[in-house]
């Protein structure tokens, strides 16, 4: 149902800005320059793939007698 | 004839009644029923508000009139606050109308100002006590209406805006006897889901009846109460609920919420377009400073021609060498000229050499020297040894020295 891969959105940028600064600022091995690169570039791919794949979902919360909550789409 | 009267023309009395009447009663509430009632295509609206003894003439302006939230009718009772004006071409009088209400508001009002000065003593409205509205929110919580025009407007802006948020509904009524407790229930269900990042609670404009249920104080509460950030969507800009008073944010319409709510999608997208960018022109950098250093130390003559290094050590050795074997040399041939003058000197003593230039030693048979006439007997035999040979020989006398 839920083709979206769940990631932290918020979490993910933050990291991502997070290795930009950290390698702005600091003047690393070419090792940890790289390593925290690629680690980048994946954040940067994985934020992306998350947004080329949105697609608004409105669900509806559903209470039942017991007072479970669940959701269902919801068809405007 | 008349000297002593005063008299004023009609338009000096006139303009007198309108000075004293018009600053006496330049902001005035009025309760009164509507009767003769006119919305005129102007969009001014003419009637006039009676109660049993008197009657007073009305006039509300378009510009003032578009702020009312409900449909007035001869025969409603309302509560009317303007100014009187006097119009003088028809000596007349009329109530300039700014705040229409229906009459039945009047408690609501009161409840309304009361509820608000309690809370906000209570500190309920404090920014300290605002959560803040995250700034990527995956998934919003909306308690509304599912038919209302608050939740239509919302979903198509954030449609548009920000796909990439998810949405879950908690149908709630919104006006009426129990809208209050539901709008309680759905903040209390959407809570209990633990992963709704915001929360919207709203509803399309009404009057202050329709919104009633955003000002009763347990919903007021329960916002407050909430750990998630709450924003209030009530009605129009004008309309200012306790909810919204006590709301982390208040967005002035559901539209301006859904706005507030999401960062758009194309904003995100170049923002992580700008940070991979960045990443690259880091990378870039550090390696290209590498390259920088590395062609450095290529450029540097030891490393260029590597051998130059052992050469020059050899070259050196070669140096020492021919030192060591030019020294060694003078010391060998020193003790070599030394060697000679001990040779010369050994030559000079060499007792053989004396035999040479013409002595003889004459030994005797036990092979002893024979260095006085009397070692040997006469008889006795004895060699004599020259510089070429040795002659046998025999004492025959003894000579004196023959000096």
């Amino acid at each position: 149902m839920t083709k979206q891969k769940k990631i932290d959105f918020e979490a993910a940028l933050k990291r991502l800005e997070e290795i930009v600064g950290y390698l702005e600022n600091e003047n690393e091995s070419l090792e940890k320059s790289l390593s925290l690169f690629e680690e980048g570039v994946k954040l940067t791919e994985t934020l992306r793939s998350h947004l080329d794949s949105a697609e608004q979902r409105i669900q509806v919360l559903m209470k039942d007698t017991e007072g479970n909550i669940s959701t269902k789409d919801f068809e405007s | 004839m008349s000297g002593n009267r005063t008299t004023l023309t009609v338009s000096e009395i006139t303009a007198q009644i309108k000075g004293q009447i018009e600053s006496q009663f330049s902001r005035v509430w009025v309760r009164g029923e509507i009767s003769n009632f006119k919305h005129h295509s102007s969009g001014h609206m003419y009637f006039t508000v009676k109660d049993a003894g008197a009657e007073l003439r009305c006039v509300m302006f378009r510009g003032f009139n578009q702020s009312i939230h409900f449909k007035p009718e001869d025969g409603m009772e309302i509560m009317i606050q303007g100014k009187i004006t006097v119009y003088e071409p028809r000596g007349q009088y009329q109530l300039m109308v700014q705040l229409m209400e229906p009459a039945g508001i009047g408690t609501l009002y009161l409840a309304f100002e009361a509820l608000k000065k309690q809370l906000m003593a209570e500190g309920l409205f404090d920014k300290e006590k605002k959560l803040p509205i995250p700034a990527y929110p995956q998934k919003i919580g909306i308690v509304t209406s599912p038919t209302g025009a608050a939740l239509r407007d919302m979903h198509n802006i954030l449609k548009r805006r920000a796909p990439q948020v998810e949405i879950v509904l908690r149908p709630a009524l919104v006006q009426g006897d129990g809208a209050a407790s539901d709008i309680i229930a759905g903040i209390l269900d959407l809570e209990s889901m633990g992963n709704i990042d915001l929360i919207i609670i709203g509803r399309g404009g009404g009057s202050l009846e329709d919104l009633w249920a955003f000002n009763e104080e347990a919903l007021v509460r329960a916002i407050g109460d909430c750990s998630i950030p709450i924003m209030s969507a009530v009605g129009h800009e004008t309309d200012v609920t306790i909810s919204d008073l006590v709301a982390d944010l208040r967005a002035p319409t559901p539209s301006a919420a859904a706005e507030l709510a999401s960062i758009s999608i194309s904003e995100l997208a170049q923002m992580i377009q700008n940070q991979k960018n960045k990443l690259h022109l880091i990378i870039e950098n550090q390696l290209n400073q590498l390259w920088q250093k590395l062609d450095h130390l290529i450029d540097r003559q030891s490393l260029q021609h590597p051998r130059t290094l052992i050469m020059r050590s050899r070259e050196r050795l070669d140096i020492i060498m021919h030192q060591l074997d030019y020294s060694m040399h003078q010391f060998l041939s020193m003790k070599h000229t030394k060697l000679k003058g001990f040779e010369k000197e050994l030559t000079v003593l060499n007792p053989l050499d004396i035999l040479h230039r013409g002595y003889s030693i004459a030994f005797s048979e036990d092979g002893s020297i024979v260095r006085q006439a009397d070692d040997l007997n006469v008889g006795a035999p004895f060699v004599l040894k020259t510089g070429s040979g040795s002659i046998a020989a025999e004492k025959k006398k003894t000579l004196p020295n023959s000096e």
